[in-house]
């Protein structure tokens, strides 16, 4: 094995130029395909980060309640049986918390939006404002200070609101600034006043989508009971267990006696309509996951990864032909090496393994390289903080700064597929090489 | 110099050198015309998709240029932005001096006046259709068919008491309930269905105005709409279609719905999951068993008798139920009640599976989808449409459906099918500017609203209950659960159907749509309208269509952007190792050329003759790969690339893109492929020709 090992280097070696040539384009695909992981990577976790944030636990229960039979309302009548059940059926869980969900314009003197409107219970939502931040004053006023202003706190008093940024430059709205929010059920509309408390940085792209309030204005406005509750969310270690724990509370929740819709990975406010057609009368539950609330965009990484998935595999071909050609060479120009090796007793496998491990140090050598580049490139990129300023770009890369995610499964996958596939593509010049007799190959190489 | 004789030479040799390492040969000549494969499809594929964006952003609702205000908060997209609900674009308060300063330049054929909106379409209710039926029967004086009415009546009462009973588990205010249920019993207590007669006036009164409202609208639908001056906008956007009905008639009031619109959010919810599961196990070729998204419809698809329960009278109901039986179905149990029976045949019916299904499918829109009211909307019906006014008032205007249109090629597209198009005299009655004859009325109804006042709840209804005749403007956000609000119930103003045809060739747009004579001067023209109008005062924007498609056009960059990246890195990569290939091999033939020098040739002669074998080899491999994307794109342009979702199909402009054959791309490229290897094995030549000849020829001995 060392001595194979050995022999290889020492070809490659001999071989300088020849290898510095293929190192560098094998390089620069390794790189590449790097990049390509890591944006990809960051993307999806982004889009975690700000469905998880935003709108959804790792386990949304949520579900509809009829008191038409033509309508829907993304409503829980008993938020505190349907906590119990959750608490009971996942033991394991980190952190249960209900928000009301509502929909609504919201209204100021310069402009309106129309967003959701989250009615939470501040004692609950450690997690939300632990990953918001107050904005700094610049992002959402022309020359604006670095300035925070609010405070998440008085999120408790009643009638506040949090906006995001992105929100508060379009409604021209500052901390302490009054904003009025009307929404429309079957022909009512209901309108509250709500102050400005706190204005948060966007999260992603989806902030814009998003307000939040107490929970007791989306009761007020919507006149429900304080029963009621709009999704009950359950967070996990890890994003991982989501459908095994839904499994779970689906079993749990019908042993209740609850009926629960089948599954459809959509967001909640995609499924009105179809609801709103079904015949029956009362609550019914609904459970997802963290990624079906956030569906409409999870196209996005299925793009980005058809994209990288086709340049890869056009540049794999691309190499496998490079490596294959300077394989060729090598074994034309060592025909008599070969010869003289096999003349002395060396096994066919002995001249396969030399050719294969040569082409796969060749392609550990490279890929470290194009890794430590790439590496170095994604780190200089994420030191420069460069903001988004594209709605489209913000939109595709779920961020409003460029930031790309860097994990160790990635270098090592890196390095792991580009030495395989340089390994494969020595096989064919390997076996032509351990395919030569002795004697020819003697007698070719003068 | 090099002579002929000399050319001649060369060539002779690099064949032969070819020839001598043809695997070699053919690795690089194969790379190359890979290299030139890619770069004809890929470009060719690129060029058409831009132009076919182009052409669809262009010839829908785009135009060439916009104008807009340059007051403006927030960029103009017409495809829409990053927020939901409406964007400030500021306004153009009258369009005559833009268009006749945008008019005067000499590229300009069309100044199209334009105005972008959402609203809230009323829904209506369904006990007042009920009712209306009721009254009719009783006018008729048919007495089997009152008593089917009112039988109907009291079906409703029982669902009004389950939904009470229902409602009572979520609403913070019980009282309201028990005054409603009280309602309730005072129309189901005997005596006062059993006799009802046509001049029971007070009665009917006492169900349309205390039981009626309780029964509510149905969840709101927001309807985004372009007010426009309609034959402008004809004219000048080819790819407007009107695919049902009418179009808007000129100097009439009136709106055209969109096709996708109006599959998506006014179709009965069991004929659209016939389509889902007709689009995807037909055109997709997706089975319904083990296919999640088919699974859940058809699941879906069971769950959903009651709408066609509800729509057929007895007579239908016996008709369909023995039409499905002779279709073989008898709904498992046998039950006496005709109702009962329905349910159970239409709950087997629906529930299909990849053997039934083409034909269950069939059945559904010959048998059942007549009985059935298909679309919420239809041509010939006036609906209502409420829409906040730039001041936050709530403005209510009921307008004619004339029509459903598409936009041709991309009829499919969520992107482009979200708006439906009305006339610019409505729309600026929604924006909330007066005409002269509203202003009148309007001071008028807030002369009688300000005496009476209502509690909260009458307000409500009396905002919106009658929206549908009624144009009213209050302020709603003074409307608040115990404010006095006023109720302007009482005052019915008709507004005319039609306008004078001059009112939308002046007055108030929002933004407008420029068309050009000759679209390649599109940037010296933008320049040039915007100079002008900025020389005479005008504040205003002028912007591209690329710009003006809002997120769909940054999203049509970013695709572009990606796949040029993606080519240019493909061809970048192929081209390093082509380059390694011929220098490796250049590395390889060193003795060769060592002998060659020895015997006399010169350097020129070693450079041209490697220069030549990779002239050769590109210009037979990057050909050969050309003629293969040729080829491809040939049979691609008889059978169409199908757009895999309808994201690419708005890509496409189309369900397929069929692509065209750009001969100066399918030549162009190849030269240039080899050009380029050919340069860069200059390289090696120079560096085979610098070899000494004796050092080489000792080099591996």
């Amino acid at each position: 094995m060392l001595t194979i090992l050995n022999i290889a280097f020492r070809n490659l070696f001999q071989a300088k130029k020849r290898t510095i040539l293929l190192s560098v384009a094998v390089a620069i695909v390794a790189t590449l395909f790097l990049f390509l992981r890591t944006v990809s990577a960051s993307v999806s976790e982004r889009m975690v980060e700000s469905a998880t944030t935003l709108s959804a636990g790792h386990v949304n229960i949520g579900g509809f309640f009829k008191t038409r039979k033509k309508s829907s309302a993304p409503i829980l009548a008993d938020r505190n049986k349907v906590r119990e059940i959750v608490q009971k059926a996942i033991p394991e869980y980190v952190s249960i918390i209900d928000r009301h969900r509502g929909w609504g314009r919201v209204i100021s003197s310069a402009s309106s939006i129309n967003a959701g409107i989250n009615g939470i219970n501040f004692d609950e939502e450690q997690r939300f404002f632990a990953s918001v931040r107050l904005a700094p004053e610049r992002e959402y006023k022309k020359n604006g200070s670095d300035q925070t202003f609010g405070n998440f706190e008085d999120m408790r008093k009643p009638n506040t609101v949090l906006l995001f940024a992105g929100q508060a430059k379009k409604l021209e709205m500052r901390v302490g600034d009054t904003l009025t929010v009307v929404t429309e059920t079957s022909g009512r509309s209901n309108t509250v006043d709500l102050q400005v408390v706190a204005i948060a940085s966007d999260v992603g792209f989806m902030s814009n989508w998003n307000l939040f309030t107490q929970r007791q204005t989306v009761l007020d406005l919507y006149q429900l009971g304080p029963e009621s509750t709009g999704v009950v969310m359950l967070y996990l270690k890890s994003t991982k267990g989501a459908t095994e724990a839904m499994e779970r509370l689906r079993k749990a929740f019908k042993e209740e006696g609850f009926s629960v819709m089948d599954h459809d990975p959509k967001p909640f406010f995609m499924k009105f309509d179809k609801v709103s057609g079904e015949d029956w009368l009362g609550q019914k539950i609904d459970l997802t996951i963290w990624s079906d609330e956030i569906s409409f965009v999870l196209w996005i990484t299925a793009a980005l990864d058809l994209v990288s998935f086709f340049v890869i595999g056009v540049l794999a071909v691309i190499i496998i032909g490079g490596i294959m050609n300077a394989m060729w060479m090598s074994v034309r120009e060592r025909t008599k090496e070969i010869g003289t090796m096999r003349a002395i007793g060396a096994k066919k496998s002995f001249i396969v393994q030399m050719f294969v491990y040569e082409a796969i140090m060749l392609g550990l050598m490279a890929s470290v390289l194009g890794v430590v580049f790439g590496s170095l490139v994604i780190a200089l990129i994420n030191s420069l903080h460069i903001p988004i300023t594209s709605e489209g770009i913000r939109l595709f890369l779920m961020a409003n700064t460029v930031n790309f995610s860097l994990h160790w499964s990635q270098v090592i996958s890196t390095l792991v597929l580009f030495s395989f596939i340089t390994g494969l593509a020595a096989l064919y010049p390997a076996f032509k090489a351990a395919g030569l007799r002795p004697v020819e190959a003697l007698m070719q190489g003068k | 110099m090099i002579s002929l004789e000399m050319v001649k030479l060369i060539m002779q040799v690099a064949f032969r050198n070819l020839w001598l390492y043809r695997i070699k040969t053919i690795v690089i000549g194969t790379l190359l015309g890979f290299g030139s494969f890619l770069a004809v499809v890929g470009l060719s594929l690129l060029q058409d998709v831009q132009g076919s964006m182009r052409e669809s952003i262009i010839g829908s609702i785009a135009g060439h240029l916009q104008i807009y205000s340059d007051k403006a908060k927030d960029d103009l997209a017409l495809f829409g932005g990053g927020f939901m609900g409406r964007a400030d674009i500021g306004e153009l308060s009258d369009i005559v001096p833009y268009r006749d300063l945008v008019m005067q330049n000499s590229n300009v054929s069309a100044f199209v006046p334009m105005g972008m909106d959402m609203s809230i379409l009323g829904r209506g209710n369904e006990m007042d259709d009920k009712l209306d039926a009721l009254r009719a029967a009783l006018k008729s004086g048919d007495s089997d068919l009152i008593k089917s009415r009112v039988e109907q009546m009291r079906f409703q009462l029982d669902q009004l008491k389950l939904e009470a009973s229902e409602q009572r588990k979520l609403v913070a205010d019980k009282t309201e309930i028990d005054k409603n249920e009280a309602q309730i019993a005072k129309a189901e207590a005997p005596g006062f269905l059993d006799s009802l007669s046509i001049h029971d006036e007070s009665k009917l009164q006492f169900l349309e105005t205390k039981i009626a409202p309780l029964s509510g609208e149905k969840t709101p639908i927001y309807l985004a709409y372009l007010g426009t001056d309609i034959e402008l906008f004809t004219k000048n956007f080819p790819k407007f279609k009107v695919v049902e009905g009418e179009s808007l008639p000129p100097g009439q009031r009136g709106i055209l719905i969109s096709h996708k619109v109006r599959e998506d959010q006014l179709k009965v919810v069991v004929a659209k999951l016939f389509d889902r599961l007709h689009k995807r196990t037909g055109k997709g070729g997706v089975a319904i068993k083990g296919d999640a998204e088919n699974e859940r419809n058809a699941g879906d698809l069971g769950r959903q008798f009651s709408a066609i329960i509800s729509s057929v009278n007895r007579q239908q109901a016996t008709d369909l139920s023995q039409k499905l039986k002779d279709l073989g179905l008898d709904g498992g149990e046998k039950s006496d009640d005709l109702i009962t029976h329905l349910t159970n045949q239409l709950k087997e019916f629906l529930s299909v599976d990849d053997q039934n299904f083409a034909q269950r499918y069939d059945w559904f829109y010959k048998n059942i989808a007549p009985l059935m009211k298909l679309y919420e909307i239809s041509p010939g019906e006036t609906i209502a449409l409420r829409a906040y006014t730039r001041s936050g008032y709530i403005k209510s205007l009921p307008l004619k459906v004339y029509g459903v249109f598409s936009f041709a090629g991309f009829e499919d597209s969520d992107l482009s099918g979200q708006t439906n198009i009305i006339d610019l005299v409505s729309f600026r009655e929604l924006y909330g500017k007066m005409t002269e004859a509203s202003q009148q009325e309007l001071t008028d109804m807030r002369s009688q609203v300000g005496v009476k006042q209502v509690d909260a709840s009458n307000a409500e209804d009396a905002l919106f209950g009658e929206s549908s005749q009624t144009e009213l403007e209050t302020r709603s956000l003074e409307a608040k659960k115990d404010a006095p609000v006023s109720q302007p119930l009482s005052i019915k103003p008709s507004i005319p159907s039609n306008f004078s045809l001059d009112e939308i060739t002046r007055g108030l747009a929002l933004n407008a749509a420029v068309k050009l004579k000759d679209p390649s001067k599109i940037e010296s023209t933008r320049k040039e309208l915007e100079q002008t109008l900025k020389e005479k005062g005008f504040e205003v924007r002028v912007i591209d269509w690329k710009q003006a498609s809002g997120i769909v056009g940054q999203f049509a960059n970013i695709v572009t952007l990606v796949l040029l990246f993606a080519i240019g890195v493909i061809f970048l990569v192929a081209l390093v190792i082509i380059n390694n290939s011929i220098i490796i091999g250049t590395l390889n033939r060193i003795r060769e050329i060592g002998t060659m020098r020895a015997i006399g040739a010169q350097k020129s002669f070693v450079v041209g003759l490697f220069l030549a074998e990779t002239g050769i080899t590109g210009l037979i491999g990057s050909l050969a790969g050309a003629g293969l994307a040729t080829v491809l794109l040939l049979v691609l342009a008889t059978v169409g690339i199908p757009a895999p979702n309808d994201v690419v199909a708005f890509l496409f402009s189309g369900p397929r893109l069929y692509p065209a054959l750009r001969w100066g791309l399918i030549i162009g490229a190849p030269l240039i492929v080899t050009l380029i290897a050919t340069i860069s094995s200059i390289y090696a030549a120079r560096h085979a020709a610098h070899v000494q000849p004796a050092e080489a020829m000792q080099e591996k001995e």
